[in-house]
């Protein structure tokens, strides 16, 4: 089941994750389970459950989320990130900071030789990031 | 069981945030030795950590991820580090404005803390100790400068902010720790000034008591954390010899007073804030968010209850403010240097409640409809903003509305929206109220000298201890009445030698 959640991040970011991605999910991990709200705590565990036993959300097919179109997924993403109930916004929120995350982290590792700490035209802020490949 | 820490000191001080930290300052400069506890770690010059997940995990309460019980939940963002929420903070300076000194005055008594006179003299020394200035020009990036030309273009009050951050290089990252040591935050400021006068710093060491007898603050006792785990590793016990001060922030400030046996109708309630949303704008051209300071440029609407604020986030934070999912939204990240964002501070009518034990605080909070209506006008007058600054599209974070915005006329309808408080993703940072001040023992637990009603020699001196919140940043005026109450304890204790 827990191959699945990398699935719905790939749906996130419109691709397959990598392994960096899939690593950061860890993160995602530790900060849900940091959350002092108990309800967006248990909400957002519930959301990443949904996420495993998909079926559920997707109108009972017996299929797992992997066989599902990524045109599916993508607009079942679409409409949880609109929902009115904020847990199930927060629910993509996570996984795009999830994703921002990994790929922060590689395009810094990438370009940390190039910059001084406490440049001001160093890796800290997001002008050099742009510049990233 | 480990053995237990033992020691003394004339005046222990719980937390070295903005209030912590600047009594521990007074407190030394007389004569006074005092012993400073913080839950959270020491972050050495130069080992700030740069990956902004590595910031949260360190120097931020849990993560960051502190949020109110019911629906919305609203993330109530503190440092948890020494230096407190200073440590982390945008570095931005306000002073109390004039009717909310006139209103504790007449309201709660607090004369001695907020006349003209003594609060006024408290800021010149703040402004001298800390570096205060407004933004150089050079330093306003192309976030804040933005912001100006949206200001002006559509005719409002926008000023360059003034912060305490005098050698500020403009890397905007003052979220995960200035990397230059420039942000005058209390880390670098006031605890090493009282550490230089023999003032003893305790990372790690959390407070789960003030021990009371017979009126009278003994002492505090607590346990010392792992710094990687920060599981429990230890206890200690400090002796007071003069007093015990608690400066350990509006939320856990009430729970350790509870815990130690204070009682008061009003301990934990009229949690107050200043909760915020922002909104991202799409340029045509690059903006350069990444350099200039975090935040630069400020539109002060107060009479109509909000503020407006440039503020430059990290990647991974903007990133996660782009709507879509899928190739779309991978399209709109790949090129991060076309965005703009700009946030609002609500002066909100609504009070809350923290309950619940230290470390699992239950805090309830729920915006009221008029909090709503002026967070949904702010949030319009933002979008219309980035319109008149030349944004192609814009991004108003919030359910209900469509989520990307491509005129301005979509942006004056915003305005009206019938949004609900869930719509919001809001978070605050300002936070009031808890230990609330007053004169008279019965609107207030502690008093005009910020001491609590019932006790000789226990004292409460952070954002707590305001009976309203204030429509502006609040961490000078944290520091400038806590400097005011400090300087009374230390000549009271003097005193009674
Ligand atoms: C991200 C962010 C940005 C902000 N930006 C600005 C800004 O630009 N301008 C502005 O004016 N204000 C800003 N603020 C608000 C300002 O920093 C706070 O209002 C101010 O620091 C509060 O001071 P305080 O003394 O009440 O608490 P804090 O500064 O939060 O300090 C409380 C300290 O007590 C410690 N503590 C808590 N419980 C215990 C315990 N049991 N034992 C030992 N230690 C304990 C905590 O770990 C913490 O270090 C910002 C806040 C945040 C979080
Ligand atoms: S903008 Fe950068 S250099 Fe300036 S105070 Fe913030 S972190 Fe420090």
């Amino acid at each position: 089941m827990i191959r699945q959640v990398p699935v719905v991040l790939g749906a996130v970011c419109g691709r397959e994750p990598n392994e960096v991605e899939a690593r950061a999910l860890t993160d995602a991990w530790s900060i849900v389970a940091q959350r002092s709200n108990r309800l967006a705590r248990w909400g957002m565990a519930l959301a990443l459950g949904f996420a495993w036993w998909s079926p559920l959300l997707l109108q009972g097919t017996p299929r797992t989320l992997r066989r599902v179109s990524p045109q599916r997924r993508e607009a079942l993403l679409v409409r949880m990130s609109q929902h009115r109930w904020p847990v199930l916004r927060e629910f993509v929120l996570l996984f795009k900071f999830v994703a921002a995350l990994a790929r922060f982290r590689e395009e810094q590792a990438v370009q940390a030789s190039h910059f001084k700490v406490g440049d001001a035209s160093g890796p800290t802020g997001l002008g050099d990031l742009r510049r990233a490949p | 069981m480990r053995p237990v820490q033992e020691s003394s000191a004339d005046v222990v001080v719980v937390g070295t945030g903005a209030g912590g930290a600047t009594a521990a300052k007074v407190f030394t400069d007389a004569g006074l030795e005092v012993v400073l506890l913080e839950e959270g770690p020491r972050i050495n010059r130069g080992a700030q950590p740069r990956a902004l997940l590595d910031a949260m995990a360190g120097a931020f309460r849990n993560m960051g991820s502190q949020a109110t019980a019911r629906v919305p939940p609203i993330v109530f963002l503190q440092g948890c580090v020494v230096g407190g929420s200073t440590a982390i903070n945008s570095g931005i300076i306000w002073r109390m404005p004039e009717d909310v000194r006139r209103d504790w005055e007449t309201r709660f008594g607090l004369h001695d803390l907020v006349s003209d006179a003594v609060l006024d003299q408290a800021f010149d020394t703040l402004d001298r100790d800390l570096g205060v200035a407004p933004v150089a020009r050079e330093l306003l990036g192309g976030n804040g400068l933005l912001m100006e030309k949206a200001a002006m273009a559509m005719g409002l009050p926008g000023e360059v902010i003034s912060r305490n951050a005098p050698g500020c290089k403009g890397s905007a990252r003052c979220l995960q720790g200035c990397p230059n040591h420039a942000r005058q935050s209390m880390d670098v400021s006031y605890v090493p000034q009282a550490e230089s006068r023999g003032a003893r710093v305790l990372p790690l060491h959390r407070a789960q008591r003030v021990v009371l007898k017979r009126g009278r603050a003994q002492g505090v006792e607590g346990t010392v954390l792992d710094r990687v785990t920060r599981r429990v590793c230890g206890r200690f016990r400090i002796h007071a010899r003069r007093a015990v001060v608690v400066s350990a922030g509006t939320i856990h400030s009430p729970l350790l007073l509870a815990q130690s046996g204070v009682r008061h109708g009003l301990l934990g309630r009229r949690l107050q804030s200043h909760p915020g949303c922002a909104v991202v704008g799409r340029f045509t051209h690059p903006v350069g968010m990444g350099t200039g300071a975090t935040q630069t440029y400020e539109v002060p609407q107060r009479s109509r209850g909000y503020k407006l604020e440039s503020l430059s986030l990290p990647p991974e934070l903007l990133t996660v403010r782009i709507p879509g999912v899928g190739a779309a939204w991978r399209e709109r990240t790949q090129d991060l240097s076309r965005y703009a964002q700009w946030c609002v501070q609500a002066r909100m009518e609504a009070q809350g409640r923290v309950r619940g034990r230290l470390g699992s605080p239950r805090i309830t909070y729920t915006p009221t409809p008029r909090d709503v209506a002026r967070s949904t006008e702010a949030l319009g007058v933002l979008c219309e903003m980035m319109f008149a600054a030349g944004a192609e599209e814009v991004y108003p974070g919030v359910s209900g509305v469509p989520p990307i915005v491509r005129s301005v006329d979509e942006a004056r309808a915003l305005k009206g929206a019938p949004l609900r408080a869930g719509d919001f993703h809001f978070l605050a940072s300002h936070l009031f109220g808890t230990v609330c001040a007053c004169t008279d023992p019965r609107h207030g637990v502690v008093n005009g000298e910020l001491r609590c009603h019932e006790t000789d020699n226990l004292y409460v001196m952070d954002g707590s201890v305001f009976p309203t919140n204030m429509g502006v940043n609040p961490q000078h005026s944290i520091m400038a009445v806590s400097m005011l109450a400090a300087q009374r304890a230390a000549e009271r204790l003097r005193s009674t030698e």
